[in-house]
């Protein structure tokens, strides 16, 4: 599916705009400040009810107003139209087909799209929850089940933690039985969440290694690693380590606990490549799961590129956008320069929206 | 806000503590009483002082009664072996307006909640443990809330009971469809959940 037009109402620096978009690239250019990013945050709140910058709703609203609103309309057989609304008295709603969507949590994987901002770089390289939180939205959107049991999981880890705490400052005493409970607890939430988790890094790293030769030409080799930290028998694990746990005040073994690691000839990422190369990284880990949502959604999601060109030299850039040309969704990309796209000579056609 | 009398004032305080009540709706309250006539305004206030006086806590079943036991653990006519264990007051009133059931109660004053403060000790556990083990139940029913901290009380109590007796039968009610739900609309969770819970016609 595409979005056909926006309309945005009073969204951050715009205060009424419309546009047309075309059913695949979308170059939006504009000086720093014109709002470029604020268009591709606008889509994005429409398939994920917020910001992609976990702005508070509230920001969404420009400075000074009452409310906003953005609507869409796309080409979809199921959805035809969407719009987004936030007052600062009446709170958020949503709008599907002009019918009220009354569970939000529902709505999120309908529209399926993907984000990737410069921020990303810098969080895909550096921190491995964030690494984990962008896997978990590409595994969220595809399984309900693995979205419950992650969320299951996050809530037992936290009464765990602060029973762990309570026993270590002597608040409650050490009972087998109540811990035991959270043991069974995050075993069965676990064992859910690391079953998806492996079956899907072993698919997906063979998308990962084929977009990112398709950028740098098999130059370079890179490698993805996914670590598990869940263990067999967990819950027995876990009620061997209590007295470790409750020194700590806090459960040091699980799934929350799992790392992915990347590297480029056998070296860290983080700690040896480039900002190019870095970035050519974090590029190809988003589009890879962009692939693989197209092939388990049998649709193709929006891309919305925020400053894509910034940091990449040319021939990794007529690399990307060929790669992007053969992909069949609708894609969005913003740039400080109008012109870039035409001195990349590139063969094929785009729209040019300048702000 | 600066109203026209002390009196006025002080009762829109004591009345804006009460839960779900500001301060404007407490106003409206009270300019409300003072217009009535007395006869209306005193049973209230009796009403109000009576409560914290007369009301108990039941004995067995931690209801709250009028007597040292509640009705419903007084009543000879309820199935006195089963036992359905309920978080708060409000929900032994929901299920008593469901007439499905006909046995005794137990409430347990909250769930086990450590991110809140609410460990085990802070909830009518032992009051339940010693019914186990003097009264002749054969049935213990949990209808507490879907979530972790429900699960988790529901789990930790079945382990505690079955410590003391193997032979009791727990059981949990079943998490499904509303009645004339549509299933188009019911979340993901529910739905798998009521599909793995079936029913054989």
């Amino acid at each position: 599916m595409y979005i056909k037009t926006l309309k945005l109402e009073q969204f951050r620096n715009h205060l009424d705009k419309f546009f047309t978009f075309s059913s695949d690239i979308n170059f939006i250019s504009g000086l720093n400040g014109t709002g470029k990013t604020n268009i591709l945050d606008a889509i994005y709140c429409l398939g994920f009810t917020k910001s992609y910058f976990q702005h508070l709703d509230k920001e969404n609203i420009m400075y000074g107003k009452e409310y906003t609103t953005v609507q869409a309309e796309c080409s979809d057989s199921d959805i035809h139209s969407v719009r987004y609304a936030y007052h600062v008295h009446m709170g958020k709603k949503l709008w599907v087909n002009q019918e009220l969507v009354k569970n939000m949590g529902s709505h999120i994987g309908r529209i399926s799209m993907l984000f990737f901002a410069p921020y990303d770089v810098y969080a895909l390289i550096e921190s491995n929850e964030e690494k984990k939180r962008s896997f978990d939205l590409v595994l969220c959107q595809l399984h309900p089940e693995y979205l419950n049991a992650l969320s299951q999981y996050q809530k037992t880890l936290k009464q765990r933690n602060a029973l762990l705490k309570q026993i270590q400052e002597n608040v409650q005493t050490y009972s087998t039985d109540l811990l035991g409970v959270y043991d069974s607890l995050l075993e069965r939430y676990g064992e859910l969440i690391n079953t998806y988790r492996d079956s899907f890094f072993q698919t997906f790293t063979s998308f990962f290694e084929e977009v990112y030769y398709q950028i740098c030409n098999h130059v370079e080799r890179p490698s993805l690693s996914y670590i598990s930290h869940h263990k067999e028998n967990f819950r027995a694990y876990l009620s061997q380590h209590h007295s470790r746990d409750i020194a700590a005040g806090r459960t040091l073994s699980g799934v929350h606990k799992d790392e992915i690691v990347f590297k480029i000839n056998g070296l860290s990422v983080k700690s040896f490549a480039s900002q190019g190369q870095q970035k050519t990284f974090a590029l190809s880990i988003k589009l890879a799961q962009y692939s693989y949502l197209a092939q388990q959604k049998k649709t193709n999601p929006i891309l919305l590129l925020d400053d894509i060109c910034d940091k990449l030299d040319t021939q990794r850039l007529t690399q990307l956008f060929t790669f992007l040309n053969t992909l069949k969704g609708q894609i969005f990309i913003t740039d400080t320069q109008k012109s870039r796209l035409n001195e990349l000579k590139p063969n094929f056609t785009y729209q040019s929206i300048e702000l | 806000m600066n109203y026209p009398s002390k009196i006025v004032e002080e009762t829109v305080q004591q009345l804006s503590k009460l839960p779900g009540i500001g301060k404007k709706t407490a106003l409206r309250l009270t300019l409300f009483m003072l217009r009535q006539p007395e006869e209306l305004v005193k049973p209230i206030a009796e009403s109000i002082l009576l409560l914290k006086s007369q009301a108990k806590v039941c004995k067995k079943c931690c209801n709250i009664a009028d007597e040292e036991v509640c009705f419903i653990c007084a009543n000879p006519k309820r199935e006195q072996h089963v036992i359905c264990v309920v978080k708060d007051v409000q929900d032994v009133l929901a299920i008593e307006n469901t007439h499905f059931y006909t046995g005794l109660y137990h409430v347990l004053g909250g769930v086990i909640d450590p991110v809140a403060g609410f460990g085990p000790d802070k909830i009518n556990i032992p009051q339940l443990l010693q019914r186990i083990t003097q009264e002749p139940i054969t049935e213990v029913i949990f209808a507490l809330n879907a979530t972790i901290e429900g699960d988790t009380t529901v789990h930790y109590l079945a382990k505690q009971i079955h410590a003391i007796r193997e032979d009791i039968k727990i059981t949990t009610i079943s998490r499904g469809i509303p009645v004339g739900g549509e299933l188009e609309f019911v979340d993901e969770t529910t739905l798998g959940r009521s599909l793995q819970q079936r029913i054989s016609l």
